[in-house]
């Protein structure tokens, strides 16, 4: 009796916080599919303020994900290098790495906006390259280095990586075959976790890019906060909800990667 | 087995980039075929010269690594044709029994269906049959280690190198594995180095044993030399169990507050130290004349085939003494112990008495 109480006043408990949590998001969720939300559910639902939100707003989507998989492709490339080094750097134990890996959570600490405005002010001057989608990938990829460069690094630390390098050498492998045949399958679960990270980090991203974005480069987010200035609130709400079934499978990725990496047992 | 390698050391030392010195300028020629122990406690420079014979390591400017007579000292691992054993396995864990194994021949780009069946024939050797698909966290330890030793000995490397391959192992499992090992190092009749800080593992596995103290070589030679004739108050202090008795010299003889035990004159007054192995120590009856010395026994240990007696005879330290099956002896119980001449050994003091 006693323990059934508690279980249920545990459940509850649990209940509530989730209730917390969620209500809001589900009722803005809602608010996306209402006819009129100032008159309640009772005016019925519809998809029109769906397909307005699609209509003109579509474009910051596409571009928002090809932000980020430009931003993914930019971060793999010169994170993965980048926690090998440090990895590396003075057999692993370099106060040099340490710092440089401290530095790199910089922009993330921070905030966005003085970090775009040092972006402005550096690379303003380039018109050009100011009006670009690229001047909007720099500021993502600045805030999304360290999501990639830590757990590689974290992975590379704890695989045994110099002593796996130095039997695959004594088996013949050159350097660029360790990289690739060694080092890079054994830090793949790192270098997942760190990707989904990333385009999670990058699609949902709106500090740096509020600053950054011009009309031709606005993305989902900074789009989101215009049509909540600009429009009916349905239309905002029905944003949201778009917005909510791109990014939750990746948040279930990210879950479920974490949890086979974790499960998997190392050397 | 393909015609064996010999590999000489010339002067190599190691200075790391710390400024520590891992290794004094070393001389080391090692035979072909030969199975040779590089032995010594932890910090004296046995792994750095594994290392330096590798290409793990390049010795400082002047030294030189031969293989064959050929100069190899600025060849990387990966071009030096060695196989290596680690003492942690070192395996792939993204990949299988078979594709660890595999993996130097496909570097080697041999074709797939020969390298099939290699496979088998290595996994066989090991005592593997059948386990190329699992996964590298399916194994045990000493399997483990068996894959480690195929993979190595795949590519037909000129030379093998074991850096502590036994140390991760539960005992009962090292000494069936070290069995092993030698079975197979006799029948590939390859050139390897082994390295241990294990005495009994160097005294099983080497055809000749080195020594190392300190980044120096202490002594090089068989299993039974080391053992015998020591050639240093460290090597005989290390390699098993060792006595050690300190008195004053006179007459031919060393006294001390037991008894005496002879000694050559030429230390005459001066405090000398005389050495001998447990085993050597004879326990002598009652009433019967040729005691070198008397003691009180402080502890017994019954291992089983013999009885390890601790005896205080007078000197700094006790004397350990391993009397055979038969006797039980008391602690308390007083002892008459004689040491055969031969058995002595005699080491100038480090320091003068």
């Amino acid at each position: 009796m006693q323990k059934s109480f508690r279980f249920y006043f545990q459940l509850g408990f649990t209940l509530l916080v989730c209730a917390f949590l969620i209500i809001p998001i589900i009722l803005s969720m809602l608010a996306g599919i209402t006819d009129n939300f100032f008159i309640g559910w009772s005016s019925g639902f519809t998809a029109r303020w769906i397909v307005q939100v699609w209509d003109s707003y579509q474009v910051t989507i596409w571009r928002s994900i090809a932000i980020a998989l430009a931003c993914l492709a930019v971060t793999t490339l010169a994170g993965v290098p980048l926690a090998y080094m440090l990895a590396r750097h003075n057999g692993g134990n370099s106060r040099l790495a340490r710092a440089i890996e401290e530095l790199l959570m910089m922009p993330v600490a921070v905030p966005g906006l003085a970090t775009a405005l040092a972006l402005i002010m550096a690379y303003g001057q380039y018109r050009e390259f100011r009006g670009s989608l690229l001047f909007i990938l720099v500021g993502h990829v600045l805030f999304t280095l360290p999501f990639m460069v830590r757990p590689v690094l974290a992975v590379m630390q704890t695989a045994q990586l110099p002593v796996l390098e130095e039997a695959a050498a004594s088996l013949g492998a050159g350097p660029l075959q360790r990289f690739f045949g060694i080092v890079i399958p054994n830090v793949f679960s790192g270098i997942l976790a760190g990707a989904l990270m990333v385009v999670t980090l990058s699609i949902g991203e709106f500090n740096i890019t509020w600053m950054l974005h011009t009309p031709l480069t606005m993305t989902l987010p900074v789009g989101l906060a215009d049509s909540y200035a600009s429009m009916r609130l349905e239309v905002g709400s029905a944003y949201t909800l778009i917005f909510f079934l791109m990014i939750i499978p990746l948040l279930i990725a990210m879950q479920w990667v974490t949890h086979t990496t974790r499960s998997r047992v190392r050397l | 087995m393909k015609n064996a390698v010999s590999i000489k050391l010339i002067q190599c030392a190691k200075t790391f980039a710390n400024g520590a010195q891992a290794l004094q300028p070393i001389e080391l020629e090692i035979r072909p075929g030969e199975t040779v122990v590089l032995l010594g406690p932890s910090g004296c420079g046995k792994t750095t010269t594994l290392r330096l014979i590798a290409g793990l390591e390049f010795p400082d400017a002047g030294g030189q690594v031969l293989f064959d007579g050929e100069d190899v000292t600025d060849l990387p691992i990966e071009k030096r044709g060695v196989g290596m054993v680690f003492q942690n396995y070192a395996l792939f864990p993204n990949m299988t029994v078979g594709e660890n194994i595999a993996y130097g021949l496909k570097i080697r780009k041999m074709p797939a269906a020969q390298r099939l069946e290699k496979i088998a024939a290595l996994l066989e050797m090991v005592q593997l049959q059948g386990l190329g698909q699992r996964r590298i966290d399916q194994l045990s330890g000493g399997q483990k280690q068996r894959v480690a030793l195929a993979r190595a000995l795949a590519v037909e490397p000129k030379v093998l190198l074991l850096d502590e391959p036994l140390t991760a192992l539960d005992a009962k499992l090292r000494e069936t594995l070290r069995a092993d090992l030698n079975q197979l190092l006799r029948k590939l009749g390859i050139t390897a180095i082994y390295v241990t800080h294990d005495q009994s593992e160097a005294m099983a596995l080497g055809d000749h044993v080195v020594v190392m103290e300190r980044g120096k070589i202490a002594q090089i030679g068989s299993p039974r030399d080391i053992y015998y004739r020591p050639a240093s108050h460290f090597v005989a202090d290390f390699i098993g169990t060792m006595n050690r008795v300190s008195g004053v010299a006179g007459d031919g003889q060393l006294r001390f507050g037991g008894g005496q035990l002879p000694c050559d004159t030429s230390s005459a007054g001066l405090r000398a130290t005389l050495m001998f192995r447990p085993e050597d120590v004879e326990v002598v009856a009652d009433g019967m004349g040729g005691a070198d010395m008397q003691g009180e026994i402080l502890s017994t240990f019954f291992l089983g085939d013999r009885t390890r007696l601790l005896v205080d005879v007078g000197a700094e330290q006790a004397v350990v003494v391993d009397s055979g099956r038969g006797a039980s002896w008391q602690v308390g119980e007083r002892i008459a112990l004689r040491v055969p001449e031969h058995a002595l050994l005699h080491f100038p003091d480090e320091v003068a008495a």
